[in-house]
């Protein structure tokens, strides 16, 4: 009995840390305010924008910021423009270096 | 467009005044109807689940259905009014996204009868179409819509039966009908910021009418 708890909570581990049993989801769940990291590849001027399921801008979070080569670091509260929090639904986060796009991550946000 | 230039030879004798009087001047049917829509919107909003990584797997038709009521007005002139409804998915990995965009539309389109035969007639028209239009977008524990109306305009040719097929005291006829819609939409909701849902595109229709 001693030993199947003790297997069973490696495999809890193992699965926790490969981000849970939501890891197979093509999406994140978020109910508030979150990070994410993000790495470029080269030197040049950065924009992270927030979309909602219309493709319209919700939020601005990095607009025209020079940044180095490496890894980074930003994060979004769930509110738009306006300091008004966003429905509930799909929303993708557009990583843009230099004009172009090098990643898109896609998020349920939910209450 | 074939299959139209066969039936019309069929229609080989030409129409008299008299002749109108057994083709019901009124007629209640309904209809089956797929298309091909623009949806050039929802085609961007496909690109960008890509750029996420995620391949979401797109409708290529739009299917519906729809009541319908002609009346002749003369030899020539055939008015129709209808009621229908349309719908256009698309999916991810059956239930973890869907998208549905679903339109209720009121048609009215008045047809020229280039050809009236005993059997068959062949016509074409015009008229306005009026859409509301509701888009839903679903995860797991999200779901999001957006809604709007607008009118837009349909053209088409149409092949109906002339000569009814008789089931006890109903006569039946059939209708062959293929155009063109424009029909897009802007949705009303903020978040939406003029996002555009387009059922414009071609169109292909199959009815049975009742005789009034």
């Amino acid at each position: 009995m001693r030993i199947l708890l003790i297997v069973l909570s490696g495999l809890l581990l193992l699965i926790g840390s490969c981000g849970g049993f939501g890891s197979s989801l093509p999406f994140i769940r978020v109910t508030g305010e979150f990070s994410f990291d993000y790495a470029l590849l080269e030197d040049g001027i950065v924009d992270v924008i927030v979309l909602n399921s219309y493709m319209r801008d919700v939020r601005i979070l990095i607009s025209g910021e020079s940044q180095t080569s490496g890894s980074h670091t930003s994060s979004w509260n769930l509110r738009d423009e306006n300091g008004a929090r966003v429905p509930d639904g799909l929303y993708y986060i557009r990583i843009i270096l230099n004009s172009d796009i090098i990643d898109t991550r896609m998020y349920e946000v939910h209450k | 467009m074939t299959l139209f230039m066969i039936l019309l030879c069929m229609t080989g004798q030409s129409s008299n005044d008299e002749d109108i009087s057994y083709s019901h001047r009124f007629r209640l049917g309904f209809c089956l109807t797929t298309s091909i829509p623009s949806m050039q919107m929802e085609k961007e909003f496909a690109d960008l689940n890509s750029e996420a990584g995620i391949g979401f797997k797109f409708g290529t038709f739009a299917f519906g259905t729809s009541i319908e009521i002609l009346g002749d007005l003369s030899e020539r002139l055939r008015i129709r009014s209808s009621v229908g409804v349309a719908e256009f998915k698309g999916k991810y990995r059956r239930t973890l996204i869907n998208l549905d965009d679903r339109a209720i539309s009121v048609e009215t389109q008045a047809y020229f009868l280039l050809n009236r035969g005993r059997d068959l007639s062949f016509s074409v028209g015009a008229g306005p179409i009026y859409t509301w239009v509701r888009r839903n977008v679903n995860s797991i524990f999200t779901s999001q819509s957006g809604s709007g109306s607008g009118f837009g305009l349909v053209t088409s040719m149409r092949l109906d039966q002339e000569w009814p097929w008789k089931i006890g005291s109903i006569s039946l006829f059939i209708t062959l009908e293929g155009g063109y819609k424009l029909n897009n939409v802007k949705l009303d909701n903020v978040e939406a910021d003029g996002f555009e849902v387009d059922f414009s595109g071609p169109f292909f229709k199959i009815g049975s009418h009742i005789g009034l």
